[in-house]
């Protein structure tokens, strides 16, 4: 069963996974400075550590630096995240979902038709 | 009484010892030295009471060799009647006996019991610790604040803590505390605290780990399981684990203005607050360990003075005589180690049966005597002087020469080389001068023994030179 990530854990996995699947910790820490994050040394190991005994990270040695490689695919980990939104919050009623959407104008016309193509196109 | 045991008893006592030199020297000491020099003192007493070394003549030493005199006595009378099989109860004075073999074998086992219960303890130390880990992880959350994470990485570079520390919240224990040896944990009962009772917080148990109090604490533990049987090991753990909070403290007062320190005593005095009530004293450090402590430590706050130099030399000083009064206290160990050696040596060499003392009655041989032992062993290569009869060996003339199988000693005082003889090897060796120490130590300490069982016999050169 995925574990729960915190909202920190997550920028750190959207890092790993927008650079291939894999980051070395240098590279971390400076994509983190780019997006203006300041986070300590400590803060950020102690987090990768947290992840990685979640089994969303694994880690592998290149020469004396540390690879974090990603155990869980962005797709997989949206998959699980929504399914538990949608249980906890919608009680898995799609529908209300939708409706919701609909109602607070957060889908819009365009995104109404790009998903009517979608779907056609996967049930074909 | 088994080595072992008379090992953990002279330690006890050594240690016991200088618990009260030290104790007895605190009131000069409270206010002047600074604490963390009054937490690490008791390490003295604790290595003295853990680890057994020592010089030749200590005053323990001596304590223990008189009172082992008496008991060599006592144990020594019951063996003769053990070796004759007597029917138990048959008759008092053999029942009294039997009851003397039993207590003499009671004696010698007193030690299993000893390391049995001290095992026992310690076992039960360890898995309680491990529940009461388990129990906390059980009940814990992440700390997922990314502010309070970076303090604590602030914090910990300040104090000088370089691995990252995990950060956790368990509304369940008592107090905020510090687990883990290698790879530390702070555990805090609730994080809804102002920033700078945070800080505090984790500043002290950052502290704690920077100094390895949680290895100090268990070796103090170590310490109170061997020495179970002493109710001072006990209260040296007490002492002990009151200084620690002290030290730390004062390590973290010594950096703060006067209105941070009245913060820093705010947050202890909040801290007693009861969040839950499973708290374990094991090998835990904590914020603040009981109500009636707090008192000394706020005062200990607001008392804080930085220290002379002056009181800084008297500090090494004190060390120093402390530590060579502890090894001066000593423990019974080195010279009993030699018995057990050379002991064992004699039995191989010589075959001394097994209760470790020479047979029934040896004697200084006569002139006579001297002839047997020349017919005996000049197949081996012993030769008899003409001139005066005396024996010599590979061209050296034999000081010492003594069979206790036979019970006769060959002694030539202006002889230079010893012997015995070797039955495995079925030869005569030369013996070190070791060997000769050791066993006139032995024979020597029999000497006493024959001389109050009152069996000695003269041997008739020596009754020959009283009639002269």
């Amino acid at each position: 069963m995925q574990q729960q990530i915190s909202d920190s854990e997550l920028e750190l996995m959207k890092i790993i996974w927008g650079n291939g699947g894999t980051a070395l910790y240098a590279f971390i820490m400076s994509e983190l400075d780019k997006s203006g994050n300041e986070w300590k040394k400590n803060t950020v190991l102690t987090l990768l550590s947290r992840l990685i005994d979640k089994g969303f990270l694994s880690i592998t040695k290149i020469g004396r630096r540390n690879e974090y490689v990603a155990m869980v695919s962005e797709k997989d980990y949206l998959a699980t995240r929504t399914k538990n939104f949608l249980e906890k919050v919608y009680e898995g009623d799609v529908t209300q979902l939708i409706s919701t959407l609909v109602h607070q104008d957060i889908l819009s016309a365009d995104d109404f038709d790009s998903l009517k193509k979608f779907w056609r196109e996967k049930h074909e | 009484m088994n080595e072992t045991l008379k090992i953990i008893l002279s330690l006890s006592l050594s240690g016991t010892l200088l618990f009260f030199i030290i104790l007895a020297l605190k009131p000069l000491y409270k206010n002047k030295l600074s604490r963390s020099w009054q937490y690490y003192v008791w390490l003295i007493v604790i290595v003295r009471m853990l680890l057994p070394f020592t010089p030749e003549t200590t005053l323990v030493g001596s304590t223990f060799a008189y009172f082992e005199n008496i008991n060599v006595e006592i144990t020594q009378s019951v063996p003769p009647v053990q070796n004759e099989q007597s029917d138990l109860g048959s008759d008092d004075a053999t029942s009294l006996f039997s009851m003397g073999a039993v207590f003499s074998k009671v004696h010698e086992n007193l030690w299993i019991l000893w390391a049995a219960i001290a095992f026992a303890l310690l076992v039960r130390k360890i898995t309680m610790y491990q529940s009461f880990v388990r129990f906390v992880k059980a009940g814990w959350s992440e700390v997922a604040d990314i502010q309070i994470l970076n303090m604590l990485a602030d914090i910990g570079e300040t104090v000088g803590v370089k691995r990252p520390v995990e950060l956790f919240i368990n509304p369940l224990i008592s107090s905020p505390m510090l687990l883990g040896f290698f790879r530390p944990y702070i555990i805090l009962p609730s994080i809804e605290l102002e920033s700078t009772e945070l800080a505090y917080i984790m500043r002290h148990e950052l502290t704690h780990y920077k100094h390895l109090d949680m290895f100090y604490k268990w070796l103090v533990q170590v310490n109170v399981c061997l020495h179970w049987f002493n109710p001072f090991a006990y209260l040296l753990a007490k002492e002990i684990n009151k200084c620690c909070e002290l030290s730390c403290d004062e390590a973290i007062i010594r950096t703060l203005d006067q209105d941070e320190k009245k913060a820093y005593g705010d947050t202890l005095l909040n801290s007693l607050k009861a969040f839950g009530n499973y708290n374990d004293k094991l090998a835990t450090v904590t914020l603040t360990e009981s109500a009636e402590q707090l008192k000394e430590r706020l005062d200990a706050i607001i008392k804080f003075q930085k220290k002379s130099k002056a009181v800084i030399i008297a500090t090494l000083v004190l060390t120093t005589m402390l530590c060579i009064g502890a090894t001066a206290v000593g423990a019974y160990v080195t010279s009993s180690q030699i018995d057990e050696e050379s002991k064992t040596k004699l039995q191989e060499i010589d075959g001394l049966n097994s209760y470790g003392y020479v047979g029934a009655g040896y004697m200084n041989v006569d002139r006579d005597g001297v002839e047997d032992i020349y017919n005996k062993y000049k197949k081996y290569g012993m030769v008899r002087s003409d001139k005066d009869g005396s024996l010599s060996y590979e061209g050296q003339r034999v000081r010492e020469f003594v069979n206790l199988d036979e019970g006769w000693r060959y002694f030539d005082d202006i002889g230079t080389i010893d012997l015995h003889f070797n039955k495995d090897e079925n030869k005569l060796e030369v013996a070190s001068q070791q060997e000769y120490d050791e066993r006139s130590l032995i024979l020597a300490e029999y000497d006493n023994y024959c001389i109050s069982q009152d069996m000695t016999e003269e041997s008739p050169v020596e009754e020959e030179l009283k009639e002269e």
